[in-house]
C-alpha cells in the first residue's frame, strides 16, 4: 500500500518528478559510464598481452611503444634492424622472439608481419595461446592468417583472395596489388586486438613493398621490424636485458616492461577518470539536493493529502516514510534509466570503440553494473531524503487537519 | 489559550449537532478530540480511555481504529481510485492483513446511488456530490464507534444536502456510532436529538469578560 501510494502520487506530480528523475539519470549515466568503461578497458588492455616478458622496438616513448605493438594504437615512427633483432633474439637469456612489422592494412584492418613464433609462443587473456578455428598458420609468404572478426566482418573464407595497401587508413591509394595473398587460416575469437589484425609473413610483406618498388630499385629492402616481443627464461633475467638493450652500439634501440607501461598507460587513464567521476559526483549531489527541494516544495502542495493520510489514522512516521520512499523510488527509477541509456550507447558505440581504440567493450548490463556504486547512490539519496522526511514528519505532529 | 470547556460529555449512539461559528475554535477541538494535536492540559476521554494521555502514536491508531472523519472537502486523495482510498483506511488499522470487505461497500454504494464502476475511477473524477458519500462510505470502513463530521455539507446543494443528512444518520444508527456533526449551518439542527453550541461550551471569552 505504501510503496502503490508513493508510485501514484509521483505519477500525480509526473513533470516535476520526471525532470528530477532525469538529472538524477544523467549524474548516475556519468558515473556509471566512467566507472564501467575505465573498468572495461583496463581489463580488455590487461587481456591483450600475457606473457610476454618484455618489448622490443626502436627507441621512443614506451606507452607509444606498448600501444602501437600491442594495441594497434598509432604507428610505429622508426623501424628496428633485422640485424639488432637477430641480435638480441640470440642472447642467451631470451628464450623466444616475436617479431613483428606493422604499418599496412587491409580494407582498414591492421596487418601485421610476423613469424611463424607468433602462433606459438604468443599469449592473450590469463596466458591463453592462440588457436585455429579454421585452417592451418601461413608456411608460404602468400599466405594470410586472418583474426577472427576480420574474416567475420569482411564475409572471408579460406582461399580468399587478399590485397595489402600501405598506410592503416580506410581507403589507401596506394595498393599492393601485385602481391597478393590467400587466406590459409582463420584465428578463434580472442576478444582482443588480435581479432581485428590480418596476419602475413614477414617475409611476405616485405615481398609486397618491394614489387611496388621494382622499377626503380633492384636491391630488395631489408626486412624491416617494429616491435619484438620477447620471452625471457627467468623473470629476473629482465633488468640486465633491458640493461644490456639500452647499451647495445649499433642501434637506438629499447625494451620494456609490459606491466610497467600499462600502469603508466593507467596513470594517464586515470586522471581523466578521476577528474570525470569528480564531475558525476558534483552533478550527482547537485541532482539529489534538487529532489530534496522538489520534496520540500511539493509539502505545500500536499497540504490537503497529508492531512486525509493523518485523518484517516496514519502517523507522522508514515508520512515521513512515503516521503523517503518516493526519494528511492524516483532514485531506483533514475539508475534503471542510466543503464538502459548506457546499455544502448555501449551497444551503438562497440563498434567505433574496437576499431578506432582495439578493445572490446561489453554491453551486457551485468558487465556495466558496478553494485557498490549503485548502493551508494540509493544510500546517498535515502540520506539527502532525509531533509524532507523530517521536515514532513515536524509540520504533521504541528498542523492540524484543516 | 483558546478553548476552555469545564465538562462536555456525550452519550454513546448519541447523535449530536455542534454549532460553531468560524473562529470559534472549533478546528482547534476537532483537532483535539480526534488526537492529531495533542492537548496541553485538562483530559479528554474517548469510550471511557484517558485518549488525551495517550502517544501520538497510540492516539493516531486509535483515531484509525475508533473515529471516521467527513470533511467539508478534501477527504479523498485525489490521485489515487475509490478503490485504494478505502483500502487506505482500512490499511491504517489492518495493515496488510484485514481484507476490505467489497461487498459490504458495494451494498452502501448501491444505496448511496452511486455506480459500482465508480470504484476503479480516480477521486478526482467523481463530482463534489460524489465524493462526500465516498468520504461517509470511507469513514465507516472500519466500523468507528465515533463519527466526526466536520461541515460535511457545506459544499452540496440545498436537495443533495437533506439526502446526505437522511443517509449519514440513517447509516450511523445502523453502525451505533456516535455522530458529532460540526457546522454553523441551524437549519440541520432538526437531524440530531441534542444541540451544543460551542460559545456555550467555550467558557473562554466569558472569563476574560469577567474577569
Amino acid at each position: 500500500m505504501l510503496f502503490k501510494l508513493a508510485w501514484k502520487s509521483l505519477l500525480s506530480r509526473r513533470v516535476t518528478v520526471f525532470l528530477t528523475v532525469f538529472s538524477i539519470t544523467v549524474s548516475s549515466f556519468v558515473l556509471f559510464s566512467v566507472d564501467s568503461l575505465s573498468q572495461q578497458a583496463k581489463s580488455s588492455f590487461t587481456r591483450s598481452v600475457s606473457g610476454v616478458d618484455l618489448i622490443l622496438g626502436p627507441r621512443t616513448g614506451q606507452l607509444n611503444l606498448l600501444l602501437y605493438s600491442v594495441f594497434r594504437i598509432g604507428s610505429p615512427t622508426n623501424n628496428l634492424s633485422w640485424q639488432s633483432y637477430l641480435d638480441i633474439a640470440d642472447n642467451p637469456k631470451v628464450s623466444w622472439a616475436i617479431p613483428i612489422s606493422l604499418g599496412d592494412s587491409h580494407k582498414g584492418y591492421r596487418v601485421i608481419g610476423t613469424s611463424s613464433a607468433y602462433f606459438e609462443y604468443f599469449k592473450y587473456g590469463s596466458k591463453q595461446s592462440l588457436e585455429l578455428q579454421l585452417g592451418k598458420v601461413f608456411s608460404t609468404d602468400e599466405q594470410v592468417v586472418l583474426g577472427a572478426d576480420v574474416a567475420k566482418e569482411l564475409g572471408y573464407g579460406l582461399n580468399t583472395e587478399v590485397v595489402l595497401s600501405h598506410g592503416v587508413g580506410k581507403t589507401s591509394f596506394k595498393k599492393h596489388d601485385q602481391h597478393v595473398f590467400s587466406v590459409v587460416g582463420i584465428l578463434a575469437p580472442t576478444g582482443t586486438p588480435i581479432d581485428q589484425t590480418v596476419h602475413v609473413s614477414l617475409e611476405g610483406l616485405a615481398e609486397a613493398h618491394d614489387e611496388t618498388k621494382q622499377a626503380h630499385d633492384e636491391h630488395p629492402d631489408p626486412i624491416s621490424i617494429s616491435a619484438v616481443f620477447l620471452g625471457l627464461t627467468s623473470r629476473i633475467a629482465s633488468l640486465q636485458l633491458i640493461q644490456s638493450v639500452n647499451q647495445y652500439p649499433d642501434e637506438a634501440i629499447m625494451a620494456i616492461l609490459p606491466g610497467v607501461a600499462l600502469s603508466e598507460l593507467w596513470n594517464v587513464v586515470g586522471s581523466l577518470e578521476t577528474l570525470l567521476s569528480i564531475i558525476g559526483w558534483l552533478v550527482l549531489v547537485s541532482s539529489l539536493v534538487g529532489l530534496s527541494t522538489m520534496l520540500l516544495a511539493s509539502m505545500q502542495q500536499r497540504v490537503n493529502e497529508l492531512a486525509i493520510l493523518r485523518a484517516v489514522g496514519f502517523g507522522p512516521l508514515f508520512i515521513s516514510i512515503l516521503i523517503m520512499i518516493e526519494a528511492t523510488l524516483m532514485t531506483v527509477l533514475s539508475l534503471v534509466f542510466a543503464f538502459v541509456l548506457l546499455s544502448l550507447t555501449v551497444w551503438l558505440g562497440q563498434g567505433f570503440v574496437l576499431e578506432n581504440y582495439g578493445f572490446y567493450l561489453n554491453a551486457s548490463p551485468l558487465s556495466l553494473i558496478n553494485l557498490e556504486l549503485v548502493l551508494l547512490i540509493i544510500v546517498s539519496s535515502f540520506l539527502v531524503s532525509m531533509i524532507p522526511a523530517i521536515a514532513a514528519y515536524k509540520t504533521s505532529l504541528q498542523r492540524g487537519l484543516s | 489559550m483558546l478553548l476552555d470547556i469545564p465538562c462536555w460529555r456525550i452519550n454513546k449512539g448519541e447523535h449530536i449537532f455542534l454549532h460553531g461559528a468560524s473562529g470559534s475554535g472549533k478546528s482547534t477541538l476537532l483537532n483535539l478530540i480526534s488526537g492529531v494535536l495533542p492537548l496541553k492540559g485538562g483530559e479528554i476521554k474517548l469510550l471511557g480511555k484517558p485518549f488525551s494521555h495517550l502517544t501520538q502514536r497510540k492516539r493516531d491508531k486509535f483515531r484509525a481504529t475508533h473515529l471516521g472523519m467527513v470533511f467539508q472537502q478534501f477527504n479523498l486523495i485525489p490521485y489515487l481510485s475509490i478503490l485504494d482510498n478505502l483500502h487506505l483506511a482500512n490499511h491504517a488499522v489492518h495493515s496488510n492483513k484485514g481484507p476490505l470487505k467489497l461487498d459490504k461497500v458495494e451494498l452502501t454504494m448501491e444505496r448511496l446511488k452511486l455506480s459500482k464502476n465508480l470504484l476503479q475511477r480516480p477521486a478526482s473524477d467523481l463530482s463534489v456530490g460524489q465524493r462526500q458519500k465516498v468520504a461517509i462510505i470511507r469513514a465507516l470502513i472500519n466500523t468507528p464507534e465515533i463519527i466526526i463530521a466536520d461541515e460535511p455539507t457545506s459544499s452540496l446543494d440545498s436537495d443533495s444536502r437533506d439526502a446526505f443528512m437522511i443517509l449519514l444518520t440513517e447509516l450511523c444508527l445502523e453502525n451505533a456510532s456516535t455522530l458529532i456533526f460540526v457546522s454553523h449551518d441551524r437549519t440541520l439542527m432538526s437531524h440530531f436529538d441534542q444541540t451544543h453550541d460551542l460559545d456555550t461550551l467555550n467558557q473562554m471569552h466569558r472569563k476574560a469578560y469577567v474577569v
